[in-house]
C-alpha cells in the first residue's frame, strides 16, 4: 500500500493506526526517530512508507499519544480487586 | 449539596442492604458476593461496593430519589425516610439486576447463565420494596409496567439482533444504558410518593438524556472490548459513519480504532455526551431541581477538563481524584483464555492430578493408580502443538516398566486403552525405535485376543505375567466400543502385519456402530464417545486407510444422526460444551457449532486457567460400588482442545 492507496482505501493506515494505540512497543517504532526503524513498522503493517505518510503518521501519533496518556492511561487496568 | 446527600443516603441505608445480602441462601449469597464486587470494579471510584455509583463520573443510580425527594422540598419526617430506604435499596436491586443482565449478554465475561435466579431475586425484590409505599392502583404502576416493557423490548433486541437490519443509521440506535430504566422506575416511584406527578415526563426525559450521556463514555471505555466480541456501540457506530466504513462484516477492531485517531472523533463522541449532560442540567434547572442542576454542572465540568486534557496530552493534576481512563485496554478473550489454561495444564509434567488413583483399598493396597487419564492429556497437548515429549517419554517409559497395566499393582489386568493411548503418543516421544521393540509382546498377545474374539476386548487376557489379574479381579467396563476406537486410532497407522488385527476390530466395531450408534460406547460420555468414533470413521475411509471395511457410511450416517439430536440441545457445563465442539470438528461438521457453547466455556474458566473437574468416567469405589471420576486437569484439556481448534 502506497500513497495513493491509503488515499483509496485508508483501511491499512487505520488499522495500523489502531494497532499503535494498543500496542506500545509498536508505537515506539513507529514514532523513533530513526526514519528506517519507522518505514520498518510501517512495511511490517502492510504500508510502504513514503514521506507523505510518514507525515501523516506522525499526526495521528500526537493524537494517540495524547489519547494513551490522558485519564489514566490507554495501559491502566484492575490491578487488584481486594 | 449533591454530595452530601449522597452520603448521607448511603451511611443511612447501607447497614439494610448488607443485612439484606446476608441472610440469602448460600447459592444466591455467592452470587451477589460476585455481583458486589463486578460493581465495585466497574462502578466505584474507591473500588469499594459501598461507592458504587457515587461521584461526577458515574450515573447517580442509587440517590435519584433522596435528590428528588430532597429538590421538592420534601420534609423530613418517618415517612420520608420510609421512602428513601425503600427506594435506595429497590434503586440498587434494579441496578444490580441490570448489571448481571448485562453480564450475562457479554460473551467474554464470566457471568454465566444460572445468575438467572439472581435476577429473579433482584427483580422481586426491588418491586416488592415499591409496593410497600405506592397503592396497587396508583398510576405509578402503568408507568413502571411501560418502563419495564420497552427496557425488556431493548434487551430481546440486542440478545436477537435482527441479522438483516440497516447498520447505517444514527448512532443513537445502538445507545442504551442499562441504568435508564432502573433510574427511571424509581425516580417515578419518588415522585408517585410524594405526590408529584405533574413533573414526571420531563424529568424522566432529563434522566434519559443523562444516563445516555453516561453510557456514551462507558461504551467509549469498552470500545476496544466491543470490537473483539463483534458488538457494535453507540462510538463504534459514530466512527465507521465518520469514515463510511461498512459494519457488514464486522471491520477489524484496529481499523475501526485507528479511524476513531485518524478523523478526532473521540473529542465528537464525547463532546456528544457532554451535550447531553447540558441538556439535562437545562431540565434540572427549569424543573427547580437544584441537587440534579448541580450534579450534573460537576459532570460536565469534569468532561471538559478531559476533553482540555486529550488535547493537551496531560493526566489528572495531582490531588485531582483519578478518572477512570477514555479507552480501556481490552485483551482478546480466547487468546488469553488459551494461555491461561496451557499454564495450568504445564504446570505439572506428571498430571499428577489426573491419574485415577484409588485410596480405598483396590487390589489390598492402601493406593493404587493408573496414568491413563494423563496418557489422554498428552495427546490433546501434542496435538495442539505444544512441546510435551519429555513427558510422553516418562509416560511411555512407565507404561512398558508396568507391562501396560491399567494400574499400577501387578494383580491390574492389561487393557486396550491403555495400550491404544501408548501407541497414540509412541510417534511424538523423542525416541520412538525402542518404544515399538516394548510393544510387541503385548501387540502379539492382543492379536491372539481379537483373533479368537472377532472384536477387541476392553481387557485383554492370556497374556505372559497376566495369570494372576485374571484370576481374583472383577474387570469392569468390557464391550466398550470407545476403548475399542482408542485402541484402533493407535495401531491404525501401524505396519501391515497387524491389518489383519485392525481389519477384524474395525469391522467388528464399524458393525456395531452402524447398528447401535453412540450407544456402542459403554464407559465414556456419550459426545466425547461420539467424538472418537468420528476421529475412527474418518481414518479408516481415509485413502490410506484399511482395504475392505463395510459399513462405514452406515456407521457414519448413524453418527451423524446422533450428533443432529446432541446439537440440539443446550450442553449444560463447560466440558459438555466442549466435548459437543471436538465432535463438531471430528465430524467435519463445523456448521453445526453453536458460538453459545464456546462462550459457556470460557465463562467457566477459573482464575488459575483451569475449568473444574467434570465425571468423566465410572471407577471402583469402597469395595462393590462405583463413583465418576473426574479431573481438574482432563475437564481442562478439554475446553482447551475445544477453544483451540
Amino acid at each position: 500500500m502506497n500513497d495513493q492507496d491509503t488515499a483509496q482505501d485508508p483501511s491499512k493506515f487505520y488499522a495500523m493506526l489502531g494497532r499503535a494505540l494498543t500496542d506500545s512497543s509498536f508505537r515506539q517504532r513507529l514514532t523513533n526517530a530513526d526514519r528506517e526503524v519507522q518505514r520498518g513498522a510501517l512495511v511490517e503493517a502492510g504500508i510502504t512508507g513514503n514521506d507523505a505518510i510518514i507525515d501523516q503518521l506522525n499526526m495521528a501519533i500526537d493524537a494517540i499519544d495524547k489519547l494513551a496518556g490522558t485519564g489514566g492511561t490507554f495501559a491502566a487496568n484492575v490491578k487488584a480487586v481486594t | 449539596m449533591w454530595l452530601e446527600g449522597e452520603r448521607a443516603s448511603r451511611s443511612r441505608w447501607w447497614d439494610d442492604i448488607d443485612r439484606l445480602f446476608a441472610d440469602l441462601p448460600p447459592p444466591l449469597f455467592r452470587q451477589i458476593k460476585l455481583l458486589e464486587y463486578d460493581l465495585a470494579i466497574r462502578h466505584s471510584p474507591t473500588g469499594q461496593f459501598r461507592d458504587v455509583f457515587t461521584g461526577p463520573d458515574a450515573s447517580p443510580v442509587l440517590s435519584i430519589a433522596t435528590w428528588l425527594l430532597d429538590d421538592l422540598e420534601v420534609r423530613s419526617s418517618a415517612a420520608r425516610d420510609a421512602i428513601e430506604r425503600r427506594l435506595c435499596i429497590a434503586s440498587l436491586m434494579l441496578a444490580a439486576r441490570a448489571e448481571t443482565i448485562e453480564g450475562m449478554r457479554d460473551p467474554g465475561g464470566l457471568t454465566t447463565d444460572d445468575r438467572i435466579a439472581l435476577v429473579q431475586w433482584l427483580s422481586d425484590r426491588a418491586l416488592g420494596e415499591v409496593a410497600r409505599l405506592i397503592p396497587r392502583e396508583a398510576p405509578f404502576w402503568d408507568v413502571q409496567a411501560a418502563i419495564a416493557s420497552e427496557d425488556a423490548a431493548r434487551l430481546a433486541a440486542q440478545s436477537d439482533p435482527d441479522p438483516n437490519a440497516d447498520l447505517t443509521g444514527e448512532p443513537e440506535t445502538f445507545l442504551h444504558s442499562p441504568f435508564a430504566a432502573p433510574m427511571k422506575i424509581v425516580a417515578s416511584a419518588a415522585l408517585a410518593s410524594a405526590d408529584r406527578d405533574d413533573a414526571a415526563a420531563r424529568i424522566l426525559e432529563m434522566l434519559d438524556d443523562m444516563s445516555q450521556a453516561f453510557q456514551i463514555l462507558a461504551d467509549l471505555a469498552s470500545m476496544q472490548h466491543h470490537l473483539q466480541q463483534g458488538q457494535l456501540s453507540y462510538p463504534i457506530v459514530f466512527v465507521a459513519r465518520a469514515v463510511r466504513l461498512p459494519l457488514r462484516p464486522r471491520p477489524k477492531p484496529e481499523v475501526i480504532l485507528g479511524a476513531m485517531v485518524a478523523t478526532g472523533s473521540v473529542e465528537a463522541i464525547v463532546e456528544s455526551a457532554a451535550a447531553r449532560l447540558r441538556n439535562a442540567q437545562r431540565a434540572a434547572i427549569d424543573l427547580a431541581l437544584p441537587t440534579f442542576g448541580a450534579f450534573l454542572s460537576d459532570a460536565e465540568a469534569r468532561l471538559d477538563a478531559r476533553v482540555a486534557g486529550l488535547r493537551s496530552g496531560a493526566g489528572p493534576r495531582e490531588g485531582v481524584s483519578q478518572r477512570a481512563p477514555l479507552l480501556m485496554p481490552a485483551t482478546p478473550t480466547v487468546p488469553q483464555a488459551l494461555g491461561m489454561a496451557e499454564g495450568f495444564l504445564l504446570a505439572d509434567p506428571t498430571f499428577r492430578e489426573s491419574w485415577e488413583t484409588h485410596r480405598e483399598g483396590m487390589l489390598g493396597r492402601r493406593e493404587v493408580a493408573s496414568r491413563f487419564p494423563a496418557g489422554l492429556i498428552l495427546e490433546i497437548l501434542c496435538m495442539r502443538g505444544l512441546d510435551v515429549r519429555g513427558a510422553i517419554d516418562e509416560f511411555l517409559d512407565f507404561t512398558v516398566a508396568n507391562e501396560f497395566r491399567y494400574y499400577d499393582h501387578p494383580r491390574s489386568g492389561v487393557d486396550s486403552d491403555t495400550i491404544g493411548v501408548f501407541l497414540r503418543l509412541r510417534p511424538h516421544a523423542t525416541v520412538g525405535g525402542d518404544f515399538d521393540r516394548s510393544a510387541t509382546p503385548i501387540l502379539d498377545c492382543l492379536e491372539r485376543n481379537v483373533r479368537e474374539a472377532g472384536s477387541i476386548p476392553v481387557w485383554i487376557t492370556r497374556c505372559a505375567g497376566t495369570e494372576r489379574a485374571e484370576s481374583s479381579v472383577i474387570a469392569l467396563g468390557e464391550a466398550c466400543g470407545t476403548v475399542a476406537a482408542h485402541l484402533l486410532l493407535g495401531i491404525v497407522s501401524l505396519s501391515d502385519e497387524r491389518g489383519a488385527m485392525v481389519t477384524i476390530g474395525a469391522q467388528s466395531l464399524l458393525d456395531r456402530i452402524g447398528s447401535v450408534g453412540v450407544a456402542a460406547n459403554v464407559n465414556y460420555p456419550s459426545l466425547y464417545a461420539l467424538g472418537v468414533f468420528f476421529r475412527l470413521v474418518q481414518q479408516l475411509d481415509a485413502p490410506n486407510g484399511p482395504a475392505a471395511l463395510r459399513g462405514i457410511e452406515q456407521a457414519r450416517s448413524a453418527l451423524t444422526t446422533e450428533l443432529e439430536r446432541a446439537v440440539s440441545t443446550s450442553p449444560a457445563t463447560a466440558q459438555d460444551g466442549a466435548l459437543l465442539i471436538l465432535a463438531c470438528h471430528e465430524a467435519n461438521r463445523e456448521d453445526l457449532i453453536d458460538p453459545a457453547w464456546l462462550v459457556q466455556v470460557q465463562k467457566r474458566q477459573r482464575f488459575d486457567g483451569s475449568w473444574i473437574g467434570e465425571p468423566f468416567a465410572a471407577a471402583p469405589n469402597r469395595g462393590r460400588s462405583v463413583s465418576w471420576y473426574s479431573s481438574t486437569l482432563l475437564t481442562t484439556a478439554l475446553c482447551y482442545d475445544a477453544l483451540a481448534r
